[in-house]
């Protein structure tokens, strides 16, 4: 049983997902990050940027209570070190009073893009959701009903 | 004369008697307090029964009409909290942030003393074999006091003039620290390291 076990935290890389969304890989930090954390969590970020190749890494922060200076290293490296393997960072999700926490102690994230949300991060890396057009689907339904071709959609 | 009568007293001095216990009632339930227990809890409510009376007396009024409480209610508190190890920099951080919800500091205000005890227990920990960490609510004002036996901090000068580049954060952490506070205090030597930071509106 490791450290972290006894601890009662259980298997680190149970809770650290990395997420592929299309051609973004999602990475969300939740809670505080104890150093073994970061070092698992760097770790599966950093495969997961050589496996996949994404286009982007986005970093979500909505989850942390709480980003020190520490922190801000971890993710530093993390996003210089995705960067050496081809894919730029953006982080996101980070609240008014972390903000201004960062601000006041001078951190600044040199070449990691930030955005509010992990959303407009994605957009930044060119994934956009297609929105279903309504009076497309409702010509669909009412084709479904009347004929047996598929109606053909198109997208713009 | 309890609490709550105390209280209803010096309001119907300013404004109705069905106003009054109107105010501190619906106060009390905002604020999740029971009339019983107001003795105890006052400190909790009163912001909101400020709240309530500020509807009728504006807020500087409100404030006027239950001065005598404000000043005798802040709840002063000392912690002591030992940190050696990542787990107990966890409590520590959570503990803080009790303590600043206990004090009425604005959600700011908290994530920055929460901040502060993140930053000096993580350099504890890692490069002073453990310390201790004390919090104090005064008045609004947390002070924060980061104890340690360690091998002290060197380079403090070239720290603070941002000429140290420290790679294992300690610096770093320290330049932090020192711009969130609003008093800054710190002698380190061999025998160990005290910083004394202070934190409020």
């Amino acid at each position: 049983m490791s450290a972290n076990e006894r601890a009662g935290y259980g298997r680190i890389s149970d809770r650290t997902p990395v997420l592929k969304l299309w051609d973004v890989l999602l990475v969300t930090v939740r809670g505080e990050l104890m150093d073994v954390e970061a070092e698992v969590l760097s770790a599966e970020v950093l495969n997961a940027v050589h496996r996949w190749g994404p286009r982007g890494l986005v970093i979500d922060l909505s989850g942390a209570g709480l980003v020190d200076s520490h922190l801000c290293r971890v993710i530093a490296d993390i996003a210089q070190a995705a960067a050496l393997m081809g894919t730029p960072s953006a982080l996101s999700g980070l609240g008014p009073e972390i903000a201004l926490a960062l601000e006041t102690m001078g951190v600044s994230f040199r070449g990691v893009q930030v955005t509010r949300t992990a959303e407009a991060a994605f957009e930044l890396f060119g994934v956009v959701p297609a929105p279903i057009d309504d009076e497309e689907a409702e010509e669909a339904e009412e084709d479904e009903e009347s004929s047996t071709e598929p109606e053909e959609r198109v997208e713009p | 004369m309890n609490a709550y009568e105390q209280v209803l007293k010096e309001l119907r001095q300013h404004i109705s008697p069905i106003n009054a216990r109107s105010v501190i009632d619906r106060a009390l339930t905002r604020a999740g307090v029971a009339p019983g227990d107001l003795d105890a809890q006052l400190w909790r409510a009163l912001p909101e029964i400020e709240r309530g009376a500020a509807v009728f007396l504006g807020a500087e009024g409100a404030r006027t009409a239950l001065r005598t409480f404000t000043s005798t209610s802040q709840s002063d508190t000392k912690v002591s909290l030992p940190v050696a190890t990542e787990p107990d920099l966890a409590r520590a951080r959570a503990r803080a942030r009790t303590l600043c919800e206990e004090a009425h500091l604005g959600t700011f205000s908290a994530q920055t003393v929460v901040t502060v005890v993140s930053e000096l227990g993580r350099n504890m920990v890692m490069y002073a074999g453990g310390g201790v960490i004390e919090l104090e609510s005064q008045n609004g004002i947390i002070v924060i006091t980061a104890r340690d036996r360690g091998p002290g901090i060197p380079n403090l000068s070239e720290i603070f003039a941002g000429s140290y580049k420290s790679r294992t954060g300690l610096g770093a952490g320290i330049r932090g620290v020192r711009k969130l506070a609003r008093k800054f205090d710190i002698e380190s030597d061999a025998q160990g390291t005290t910083i004394r930071v202070e934190v409020g509106r």
